[in-house]
């Protein structure tokens, strides 16, 4: 990739805009990321979406968003490390979500499904 | 009362469209959501295939980034097109990479004449790997960029020197505008670009509202399609809180009559 204007600027605006939490009309792209992952992850994982219920799915998805940048065009590779996530999330809370068996499934399915 | 409105396929409509459908004036596939998808369910899309015109759309040509085109994806798309026969495809005058780094949004490009000279290059390269001429189409924009070209510009421009249509997104016009202020007749009055497919669609009536398809297209939107009259296809896309199938196509219906 050469060193354009463009892509100097590109860089500029995903660093700023889409991979950092801010608030207000700034923070709408990365807002846009959150809203877009949870189109993807409760499409692919209606279960456990309804399993962990509805706000926790969107505190969760927003929680691994903010530490993690989306990386795959398609969304599907958001699917294995959304789950591992959780899992780990899930080892901290008090009391656990309970789920540790159906996001082990789910882990054994995605690294299974065709790709 | 104008053309009878398409949609934009969703894989829980495949079966219900297929059982009890009627024939649908176009039917929009959404290309990434095909991807991984079994022999058999690509059968049920031939089959729907015989029955309605079919449109693709695309996600990912990541037209507008500094990143190299990714030509995987373009033979994947072209291998698609051709095992459906279709002839019209679109993406997103948009980017959505940056070194290889990928977004879930749609990311919006400087009006500027070196980003519109990148992208008369990049739909040259793109429509050579499709074999296909390419559309493009305006998407929700919630902050300003750099540049002056008018929006309406560039797409007239992209259509005069690579051919690329526009493919117009009515409820996109709508939600930029109250984001940004800029009226959808500073983009539609001086629109020169041929037209591929027109996409209405509905969103969240908050402030600041986002591009979320989440309802039927507002009152606004279908003052915008009677105000266009097109001639092409008109699709409804619908994302969030999806309807069954058996519930949206009758008030598809209903929407056609009062609004358009």
């Amino acid at each position: 990739m050469s060193d354009t204007p463009l892509s100097t600027w590109q860089t500029q605006f995903f660093s700023e805009r889409v991979c950092a939490r801010s608030s207000g009309r700034g923070g709408v792209y990365f807002r846009e990321q959150v809203f877009g992952a949870l189109a993807v992850l409760s499409e692919a994982l209606p279960d456990l979406h309804e399993a962990v219920g509805e706000q926790n799915f969107r505190f969760f998805v927003r929680e691994f968003l903010s530490n993690r940048q989306p990386q795959d065009a398609l969304g599907t590779t958001l699917i294995e490390p959304f789950l591992s996530f959780l899992l780990a999330e899930d080892a901290k809370l008090a009391p656990p979500l309970g789920l540790r068996r159906m996001i082990r499934a789910l882990q054994q399915a995605a690294r299974s499904s065709p790709k | 009362m104008g053309a009878r409105m398409g949609i934009s396929l969703r894989r829980e409509w495949v079966e219900p469209l297929l059982a009890t459908g009627p024939a649908l004036p176009a039917l929009e596939v959404i290309f990434e959501q095909w991807v991984f998808a079994s022999e058999s369910e690509l059968r049920q899309l031939e089959r729907l295939r015989e029955r309605h015109p079919m449109l693709l759309h695309c996600l990912s040509m990541n037209i507008g980034s500094s990143d190299p085109l990714d030509r995987d994806y373009f033979e994947q798309v072209r291998a698609f097109a051709d095992r459906f026969a279709i002839a019209a495809v679109s993406d997103h005058l948009s980017w959505r990479s940056i070194h290889g780094v990928w977004s879930l949004s749609l990311l919006p490009l400087p009006r500027t004449e070196e980003a519109l000279a990148h992208v008369v290059d990049r739909v040259d390269e793109a429509q050579a790997c499709l074999g296909r001429t390419i559309a493009l189409e305006n998407i929700s924009q919630y902050l300003p960029v750099p540049g002056d070209i008018p929006l309406v510009e560039m797409f007239n421009q992209l259509h005069e020197r690579c051919g690329a249509r526009v493919h117009l997104d009515l409820n996109n016009l709508l939600v930029s505008e109250r984001w940004l202020g800029e009226t959808p007749g500073a983009f539609l009055d001086p629109l020169t670009a041929d037209m591929a497919w027109v996409h209405v669609a509905g969103h969240d009536d908050v402030p600041l509202p986002i591009d979320d398809h989440s309802r039927m297209p507002t009152a606004a939107c279908m003052e915008l399609l009677a105000r266009v009259a097109p001639t092409v296809p008109v699709i409804l896309e619908w994302d969030r809180e999806r309807p069954p199938l058996q519930k949206l196509l009758p008030a598809i219906s209903a929407e056609q009559v009062q609004g358009v």
